[in-house]
């Protein structure tokens, strides 16, 4: 957290410093509101009985219960996560952008991190990190020990951003690396080509994990707030472009809108969630409406 | 084109300022860190490229508003003929600045080459014609001076003095507005100016100072014939020419009316008011400037008397002479009855005469008035008598009693001379006819020679009995060519049996001179081949075809009148129609036919319809044909009378008036009118026998002029006003008065407006410019003087300009933008 203070304001670093803190309130307010963990999984460990209702699996009729209260009462149980968890983000010099000098996407994305983490362990699942620009540059092994938390905050802390977004190396190289089926959790601009970007993914995806992709951009990457005559400069590139910016604002928002529309469709395609986000929405609010979605789908 | 501020012109310099301004000032971009650039490049370039072109056209539209306001506040000036050059110039500019702008964008916009190729082509037409109208109005004008603003003007100042600017409008005569119009046209003129004033004479003599100027200007009336104004700015821009000073400018304040215009084919003054002549040496410009004071046409409302027609200039005292005329109305007025009055002087014999430096006329009395109805665009006849003529000058006038705007065609003047017969001479084969055609004449013929009536008689009133000065003289027609008919005034030929050519040809002369020829026709010759063969037949007008006879009991041809007023008709005092000429049957008579053109038939017989007595005038002279003889010749009057008009009895007396009144008519006859039109030289006899050699003549405004005689004739020629000229000389036995009339002929006075085109024609399109009042003429003579202000038209390119500037610039729609997601 000390390196998170560095490369950030005071304001900044103060809500940063609670990342943990801030991590259990959402993961524990999600539980405790919701009382359901979207990760419903194979093994189960008995949560409550509900009322069967038509449509419900018949073998998830609890007998006993219904031999003494003659209702028909279905078995609910909390999943036991039996899958492994990896946070895969993305380090590029594009990631550390921000309008505002409040967020950049890079902590936009830790915290991000942070509350999956927390969330992961709390279900015992293990988790790991992986973190990359052109190739990986970075890996932590995945565990389901409370003390990983502690390692991922640490491994965070630490990142610097630097290098060009490559999806396709580094999602190559990921893929080696896994053992097992696991949940992959991509946090990234995606600042390259679209084609290519969904191509890797969806090859994560049919190596048979389960991919959740994190699509976060600042503010201005969305609103596009600049007035009159400036010099775009790309932190990555190197390249600059001087433009009126009253004249080209609609034409980039409508740009930028197709981009993210044209990766949700190829993510959606391949049954792959794409949770587009941008550093102006509030983490916490992004990652609770996306887990209660999720849990609606299962 | 011209400046008045020329020196303003250095504010152009300030176009340096946007220039100077978008290369130094350029405001440089913003750096910011932008990691979604590939998103803004591919549309960056497009917009970069627009963005550059607008940026230029903005430094354009700085530029030209620079440039704009510089040549506003330096007034540019262009001559009034060339505004629509420059203004269409201007107008092509502007479109064409548009049309750039619209390709610009459609450049920027990333649109078909084809459309922005398109647009930028008519951008460029439109360039060029720009450029072409422009150049055209600065080509034309490049080598006028103007001179400085305030420096002296050599200014001529022409002023109509037709007689239609006699009209009142708002109870102010056209000349009393032209007058002022004149004085304030003075005022504003600078100090040191020469100022000519072109009145009546239209001579151009220049005045060094104002004062002058108006008095000549106080000279100035309204004349009685239509000025021909293009000879007068012809004569004023020779003088102008001829000045040392830059500045010349010419003035017309005119009515407008066609008749000042007319004679305009040919004209030499666009020649003359070109800027470089035949050689293409430079020529200093002359302002033209028409002032129009006319009144507009749909408040003219005017009655107007035609032309006077009088059946005779002279007659016998106690005579009497029909004037015939027409009302006219014009377009404005309604029906309405009009009252016209003849009024005719008393005569006095101390008048006229100066008293208190005005003319003391006689008084008049109104003698006769009719009452027409008249409507709009309509005339009526009106036909008056003056009766019971006094002897010597009758001075008598025409009115309309209903007053209307124009007064000058509301009144004819008329002067009648009665006087006493001259000699009169009867030439006649047999010495018994002779005698009996002068005893009828004057009864007293045969008794003694009586003495010719003196001057004195002239004061005699008009119900004394007729009176014939001298007694007639009776010759031979054999002797026609012996006697000296220089002293006679009337000849009646009677009866002659044949006539020398000689004798014709003298005869002829006599009557060219002014004679009086009465030829009675009788028994004498034999046939009609005798008349062709002799010197007769030049006597005749028309063809002597036989003689027709009637049994003396055929009472069935008579006479007829055919017109019904001739001064003949006068001695009777019934209307000629009543007279019962059917009691007074004729047997025989020549029959005449084949009438030459210009002859005028007074009486025909019944029945055949043929010519029984006919006029026909000669040089100045007059003569009349009878066809029958009258009285009856001596040697038929027993045995076989040609009528039964001539008797001894009492009731024979519509013949006898007949002949004594055609007598007193040819007798009557002057050689010279007493009734003028403007600028007709006037000639009176003057028998220095009878008449003073040396006359005061009081013109009708009331100057004297002294008149002297010379060959028995007093003339005057500069008969520039309407009305009476009255002569007054002294003979021993005391005053003579003459005189005579002029009128303005009715066409000078006619007020038809001329026509645009007749105007370009006149004075070249481009050459002047019309002004209707003091507002007009002092923004046309700015606009003369110094060229039509381009500054308004400059200021309007201006405003448009700074509209395009502000959405280039896009300070109009910035706030909208920004309020977009």
């Amino acid at each position: 957290m000390v390196a998170v203070e560095q490369y950030l304001k005071p304001e900044l670093a103060s809500q940063i410093k609670r990342l943990d803190l801030r991590a259990q309130l959402v993961v524990k307010g999600f539980l405790q509101g919701i009382h359901a963990s979207p990760f419903h999984g194979f093994s189960v460990e008995f949560s409550e009985h509900r009322r069967y209702s038509h449509g419900d699996d018949p073998k998830d009729i609890d007998w006993l219960a219904y031999a003494k209260t003659d209702r028909y009462y279905v078995k609910k149980f909390e999943a036991e996560t039996n899958i492994t968890g990896y946070i895969v983000m993305d380090t590029s010099e594009s990631m550390a952008y921000t309008f505002r000098q409040q967020l950049t996407k890079f902590d936009y994305c830790v915290c991000l991190s942070a509350a999956l983490t927390y969330l992961m362990l709390m279900q015992q699942d293990p988790i790991g990190l992986v973190t990359f620009d052109e190739k990986i540059r970075a890996s932590l092994y995945p565990r389901s020990r409370r003390s990983q938390f502690a390692a991922i905050l640490s491994q965070l802390s630490k990142l610097k951003t630097s290098g060009k977004t490559h999806l396709a190396g580094p999602l190559k190289q990921l893929l080696a690396m896994l053992r097992h089926r696991s949940l992959i959790m991509l946090m990234s601009d995606l600042l390259s080509d679209v084609e290519s970007t969904v191509d890797s993914i969806r090859m994560l995806k049919h190596a048979g994990h389960d991919v959740i992709v994190f699509h976060v951009l600042d503010e201005a990457e969305v609103t596009f707030p600049f007035k009159g005559l400036v010099q775009l400069n790309d932190p990555e590139s190197g390249q600059s472009v001087s433009v009126n910016a009253d004249d080209i604002g609609n034409e980039y928002r409508e740009n930028i809108q197709k981009f993210r529309d044209d990766l949700k469709r190829g993510c959606s395609q391949a049954r792959i969630d794409y949770v587009p986000l941008d550093t102006s929405v509030p983490y916490d609010k992004a990652l609770t409406e996306y887990l209660l979605s999720r849990r609606n789908r299962f | 084109m011209t400046f008045l501020h020329i020196s303003l012109l250095l504010g152009t310099i300030v176009v340096s300022a946007p220039i100077l301004l978008h290369l130094l000032g350029r405001r440089q971009p913003k750096p910011v860190l932008f990691p979604a650039i590939r998103f803004v490049r591919e549309t960056a370039i497009t917009a970069q490229r627009g963005w550059s072109v607008k940026r230029w056209l903005l430094l354009a539209l700085r530029i030209l508003m620079v440039l704009a306001l510089a040549l506003a506040l330096a007034s540019p000036r262009v001559v009034s003929g060339l505004f629509a050059n420059t203004l269409t110039g201007g107008v092509f500019g502007i479109l064409a600045l548009l049309t750039a702008a619209v390709a610009s964008v459609l450049w920027g916009g990333r649109r078909s080459k084809l459309a922005v190729v398109s647009v930028a082509l008519l951008a460029l037409a439109l360039a060029s014609a720009a450029a072409y109208f422009l150049s055209a109005t600065w080509r034309s004008q490049e080598t006028v001076a103007l001179g400085s603003a305030d420096g002296p003007v050599i200014a001529a100042i022409i002023i109509d003095t037709s007689p239609t600017m006699a009209y009142k409008y708002h109870n102010v005569t056209r000349m009393e507005e032209a007058k002022e119009m004149a004085r304030w046209l003075m005022d504003r003129l600078p100090v040191p100016s020469q100022i000519a004033i072109v009145g009546g004479d239209g001579g151009v003599r220049v005045n060094q100072d104002r004062l002058s100027a108006e008095r000549q200007l106080e000279r100035v009336v309204v004349e009685g014939k239509a000025t021909h104004l293009p000879d007068r700015i012809s004569a004023a821009i020779d003088t102008l020419r001829k000045s040392e000073l830059e500045r010349r400018e010419i003035y017309v304040i005119t009515d407008m009316r066609e008749n000042a215009w007319k004679n305009v084919e040919g004209s030499d003054i666009p020649a003359k008011l070109g800027l470089r002549n035949e050689s293409g040496e430079q020529l200093p410009k002359i302002l033209l400037q028409v002032i129009d004071v006319s009144v507009p046409d749909r408040d003219i409302k005017n009655w107007s008397l035609s032309q006077l027609r009088l059946s005779a200039d002279s007659a016998l005292p106690g005579g009497q002479v029909t004037l015939n005329a027409e009302v006219h109305a014009s377009k404005g007025t309604g029906n309405e009855q009009i009252l016209c009055e003849l009024a005719m002087e008393t005569q006095d014999r101390r008048l006229p005469a100066m008293r208190d430096g005005k003319l003391a006329v006689p008084e008049s009395k109104l003698i006769d008035r009719q009452l027409v109805q008249v409507s709009a665009e309509g005339s009526a006849p009106i036909q008056m008598t003056v009766k019971q003529l006094a002897e010597g000058t009758n001075h008598a006038v025409l009115r309309l009693s209903r007053p209307d705007p124009l007064e000058l065609d509301n009144i004819y003047y008329v002067t009648i001379e009665a006087r006493t017969l001259g000699q009169t001479l009867v030439f006649a084969d047999s010495q018994r006819d002779g005698q009996l055609v002068a005893l009828m004449l004057d009864p007293n013929a045969l008794t003694a020679a009586q003495p010719a009536k003196t001057e004195g008689s002239s004061d005699s009133s008009a119900n004394e009995p007729i009176v014939v000065s001298q007694a007639p003289m009776v010759e031979p027609i054999s002797r026609i060519g012996q006697v000296d008919l220089a002293k006679v005034t009337h000849i009646v030929l009677y009866n002659p049996k044949t006539l020398t050519a000689n004798d014709a040809d003298r005869l002829l002369s006599w009557v060219d001179g002014g004679g009086g020829l009465f030829l009675i026709l009788g028994p004498g010759p034999n046939s009609q081949e005798e008349i062709g063969a002799s010197g007769l037949v030049n006597l005749i007008p028309g063809a002597i075809k036989r003689q027709s006879r009637r049994a003396s009991d055929d009472v069935s041809v008579v006479l007829s009148p055919v017109i019904d007023n001739h001064p003949i008709w006068a001695i009777f005092e019934r209307p000629i129609q009543e007279i019962p000429w059917v009691n007074y049957p004729v047997f025989r008579h020549w029959d005449l036919e084949s009438l030459q053109a210009g002859t005028t038939e007074l009486m025909r017989f019944t029945g055949s319809n043929l010519p029984a007595m006919v006029e026909w005038s000669r040089g100045q002279g007059r003569m009349v044909l009878m066809t029958l003889p009258y009285p009856e010749p001596s040697a038929t009057a027993a045995t076989q009378p040609w009528s039964e008009l001539f008797t001894t009895s009492a009731d024979a007396w519509p013949g006898f008036a007949l002949f004594v009144g055609t007598s007193r008519y040819l007798a009557s006859h002057n050689k010279h009118p007493f009734n003028y039109s403007i600028d007709s030289a006037a000639i009176l006899e003057n028998s220095s026998s009878q008449y003073p050699k040396i006359y005061e003549l009081f013109l009708p405004q009331g100057d004297t002029v002294r008149l002297e005689a010379s060959d028995e004739l007093v003339s005057y020629a500069f008969t520039r006003q309407p009305g009476q000229y009255r002569l007054k000389g002294l003979r021993a036995r005391g005053p003579v008065m003459r005189g005579f009339s002029v009128n303005i002929d009715r066409e000078e006075m006619s007020l038809q407006r001329v026509p645009e085109s007749a105007m370009d024609n006149t004075l070249g399109k481009s050459n002047y410019s019309i002004a209707k009042d003091k507002e007009d003429v002092q923004s046309s003579i700015g606009e003369g003087r110094y060229g039509r202000d381009m500054a308004p038209f400059l200021l309007v390119i201006l405003a448009m300009l700074f509209m395009a500037e502000q959405t280039m610039s896009s300070r109009f729609y910035a706030s909208t933008k920004r309020g977009n997601p």
